[in-house]
């Protein structure tokens, strides 16, 4: 008996050395949540038709969700069955919460973004970015067409129906309303509407469709213009797409769409824009920030690296969610009012925006929300609304991410060598105390050793 | 009368050399060299930005002159201005590498600041330079410590403060600089128990107005080493008096009062109170001012005139104060020296303090990758920056308000039986006396 133990025991001697290289090499699994404990309440919210909180993953390994709730309770304070009445939870990417690109917030255009000059004959101005999501199907621009929309001056509505002025183009609220077949001042145009003035120097944006006869366009853009998508590591072209410059509107965001690309994600691109047969007074731009905290990516002159970034984001077609599930089938914790679901880890969440949603089921649902919003700063979207209560759902996330020991200590080398070379003269007489102290202390044991003492 | 369980100090003071050969053929060899070369092999490759404002503010001060803008702390700033002065020229091109805005109250060192000092090429040489007057405090008072004990016992006295995890973390790890006043306060305590108890006052005084944790020790000092009511009045009006010198001194200099700008903007002293009960409607009672008064009247009330109940009650006087104070990791060094000279002879005391120092290490987790992943930045760069906050770790096993306030309690437990174990081992030396039975100098 005793010698097979010891023999188990060299065996696992043995194996030992290999399982230490094993761990070493493979990293561990280091589990986490999204915010150490579920956020404080403010209040509820009545979910009508949808509700989706995005936020920034930290982690890969997406394994589990925390969502709070409130539900009537029966009068022990148990669940009722079917408690939520079959509403569904599901988690997704959320590329376009994503506000990491340079692209800004739609109706805003700091003055201390510029237009590049036209883009003409061989120009290439190009940008290079990271995608982050799978499915990548288009880049969206801000453009200029120099006042091909329309130009300054008298502007006639069409006859019939009266026209909604809007407060900002496309989706500014209504602030006024002008009769069919009226007059009015155009000054100038953004996102396919015609900036007007109106009651006492008063501006807003009617869609140019609205306008029987605008004022005389200084120029007009007859050219294509090209995006050419490139992978950035060998520059083999993945997608091209051509729109011609007449159908770009003046001071607006334009999207050159391609079909999606399905292993889009962690990979880099290159888009470059470019419209050969442009010439001077016949040709867009687009704009771009001289400076720049966006660094994914590098703005190219042709192929040179400049500072700066072009204005844009990518575009990612709806992908399937990465979890779904019928709330009334998760695990109810009573401590903290909360759904609780657990799966299997999901790889490739790390660093990106996911969106947690919900549909309400057969009974109304209503969710907690909270004034701190979780990491990524995006409020809670209630049936298409931001605004109300703007805060974040209180829920939370748990992870399971790969922590690589070999990259900690393969940096960790890295640093002292770094230390090293910066610095020879200090680790030398550093090394030179640590081998005396060393060496010192050895001879002093031996010493008593000897001594017998 | 009982014999005490905390010895006299020794009866014979041998000169500086004899000590330091006696020192170097000791048993203490090992200990000295491993202590030595943990806090070697640390030093030069950990930080936390503590580190990096209290010099970015000695920059400020000897690059501009001011050497008396950052009143608050002035004693401990004062020493780190003249400690930049001598290393300055070791650290070429490193203008650039401080923060502008360290000395700033709510500003303080900016990440961009901060960055910029992990990226200079000679760090490792600056953090050495930076924490050495920190390491040599360290051997300074584990040799401090061993003169107050038998020779017997040395070799464990060191071991418990020079390897002891809250020492080297605090010191050579997060290069906090409370080391140097822990350094004066057991000095302190040496000189008054060797008798020369004016000296030990002004220890203590430079020592409280390094850090305000040994103020929290000075009624205790006078009443443990007073021997007549006139020494009494002599030595509380001393400590008085250092603080009234430098608080008249940097009203007529600067024009504002140190203390004043700590109560008014610091924490800290909120941090005092931050443990209470609130029983109902007519007040609140604050836990430790409530505990230290006891203490303090209940010491008053034994009028034992024996100096060597200075140890023990210093000890529980540490415990009392992180027992029920919040407090950061960083101070918690505060807890170690009094306690080491307690607890050397008692096992049951030491696997205690183990015990604090695995719940010290779970406590630090509520302060964040500051007080963790960040303090290795030097080594590991960024690298760690895949790593989550620990309370998000944590939280992915259990309620995080659970998880502290159980930590926090037992931590709170085992520091108030440990005290009142400690007072308890010394009950014979808190026997109401008379200054006839107090011991002669023994210097």
């Amino acid at each position: 008996m005793k010698c097979r133990s010891r023999s188990a025991m060299a065996t696992a001697f043995r194996w030992f050395p290999l399982l230490g290289i094993l761990v070493f090499a493979s990293g561990c699994g280091v589990p986490q949540v999204l915010t150490p404990a579920l956020p404080d309440s403010a209040g509820t919210v009545s979910v009508g038709k949808s509700l989706s909180q995005p936020f920034l993953s930290p982690s890969d390994g997406l394994d589990g969700v925390t969502i709070a709730a409130a539900l009537p309770l029966s009068a022990e304070g148990d669940l009722l069955p079917h408690p939520t009445g079959g509403a569904t939870v599901s988690i997704r990417y959320a590329p376009e919460a994503d506000n990491r690109f340079p692209e800004e917030a739609f109706h805003d255009w700091p003055a201390t973004d510029q237009w590049l000059g036209e883009l003409t004959g061989d120009q290439q101005v190009g940008q290079s970015f990271l995608s982050r999501y799978p499915d990548l199907n288009g880049i969206t621009l801000r453009v200029a067409t120099f006042g091909a929309d329309t130009g300054k001056g008298e502007g006639t509505i069409n006859p019939g129906p009266s026209v909604d002025v809007l407060a900002f183009p496309v989706d500014g609220g209504v602030v006024a309303t002008l009769t069919g077949g009226s007059t009015v001042e155009v000054i100038g145009s953004a996102e396919g509407y015609a900036e007007i003035s109106y009651e006492n120097n008063r501006t807003g944006y009617v869609g140019l469709s609205a306008f029987s006869q605008l004022p005389p366009a200084p120029r007009k853009n007859t050219h294509d213009v090209l995006l050419t998508l490139y992978r950035q590591s060998d520059m083999a072209e993945v997608r091209r797409v051509t729109i011609n410059a007449a159908q770009l509107h003046d001071n607006s965001h334009v999207t050159f769409s391609f079909d999606p690309i399905a292993d889009s994600d962690g990979q880099s691109y290159r888009f470059v824009l470019t419209s050969p047969d442009s010439t001077p007074g016949n040709a867009v731009t687009f704009r771009y920030q001289p400076e720049t905290s966006y660094a994914e990516g590098t703005r190219y002159n042709g192929s040179t690296a400049v500072s700066g970034a072009l204005i844009f984001r990518p575009d990612f077609a709806p992908s399937a969610p990465l979890y779904q599930a019928n709330l009334d089938t998760l695990e109810w914790s009573s401590l903290t009012n909360a759904f609780i679901g657990s799966f299997a880890a999901i790889a490739g969440t790390a660093s990106r925006f996911l969106s947690v949603d919900l549909v309400p089921g057969s009974r109304s649902l209503n969710v907690n929300w909270s004034l701190a919003r979780p990491a990524g700063g995006v409020p809670l979207d209630v049936d298409q609304n931001t605004q109300t209560p703007g805060g974040g759902l209180v829920f939370d996330a748990r992870f399971r991410g790969e922590l690589s020991l070999r990259a900690i200590a393969s940096s960790s080398a890295h640093g002292i060598r770094r230390d090293i070379r910066h610095d020879p003269a200090f680790f030398a007489i550093y090394l030179v105390a640590i081998l005396t102290l060393v060496g010192w202390s050895c001879w002093a044991g031996a010493r008593r050793m000897k001594r017998g003492r | 009368m009982t014999t005490a369980s905390v010895p006299a100090p020794p009866v014979s003071m041998p000169s500086r050399f004899a000590s330091l050969k006696e020192l170097a053929r000791s048993n203490l060899t090992p200990i000295w060299v491993a202590g030595i070369l943990i806090r070697l092999l640390l030093i030069p490759f950990t930080v936390h930005i503590d580190a990096y404002r209290i010099y970015s503010r000695s920059y400020d001060a000897v690059s501009t002159g001011q050497w008396l803008e950052w009143d608050s702390q002035i004693v401990i700033q004062m020493v780190h201005n003249i400690w930049f002065l001598c290393i300055q020229p070791f650290l070429p091109q490193s203008g650039s590498i401080w923060s502008p805005t360290a000395g700033v109250i709510g500003v303080g060192a900016q990440p961009a600041d901060y960055a910029r000092f992990l990226d200079y090429p000679l760090l490792a040489r600056a953090l050495f330079l930076m924490k050495l007057p920190y390491f040599i405090a360290d051997l300074a008072t584990g040799y401090i410590l061993t003169r107050f004990v038998e020779p017997i016992w040395r070799r464990r006295v060191l071991a418990l403060w020079l390897l002891n995890p809250i020492v080297i973390f605090v010191s050579a790890v997060f290069g906090r600089h409370d080391s140097l006043a822990v350094c004066l306060v057991m000095l302190s305590a040496l000189m008054a128990l060797r008798g020369r108890r004016y000296l030990g006052m002004v220890f203590l005084g430079i020592g409280a107005t390094a850090r305000f944790f040994p103020a929290f020790l000075a009624p205790f000092y006078a009443f443990a080493f007073r021997r007549s009511k006139r020494e009494l009045v002599l030595l509380i009006g001393g400590l008085a008096s250092f603080w009234l010198v430098i608080e008249i001194s940097m009203l007529i200099l600067t024009g504002t009062s140190p203390t004043l700008t700590l109560l008014n903007r610091y924490p800290h002293i909120e941090y005092l109170f931050d443990m209470r009960l609130a029983p109902g409607i007519g007040g609140t009672l604050f836990l430790f001012p409530f505990g230290y008064l006891v203490l303090l009247l209940w010491f008053i009330d034994r009028n034992s005139y024996r100096p060597e109940a200075y140890i023990p009650v210093a000890a529980a006087v540490m415990l009392l104060l992180f027992a029920l104070t919040h407090f950061h990791p960083q101070y918690s060094i505060w807890i170690v020296p009094f306690l080491v000279l307690t607890m050397y002879r008692e096992n049951r005391l030491i696997v205690y303090h183990a015990a604090q120092i695995m719940l010290l290490g779970l406590f630090t987790f509520q302060f964040g990758t500051s007080a963790t992943w960040d303090l290795f930045q030097p080594l590991f760069g960024n690298t760690l920056n895949a790593l989550p906050d620990p309370m998000n770790i944590v939280g992915a096993f259990l309620p995080i308000d659970i998880f502290l306030g159980l930590v926090r309690t037992l931590f709170t437990v085992i520091s108030l039986w440990m005290a009142y174990q400690i007072l308890r081992e010394s009950k014979a030396l808190f026997d109401v006396g008379s200054p006839e039975v107090a011991g002669d100098e023994v210097s």
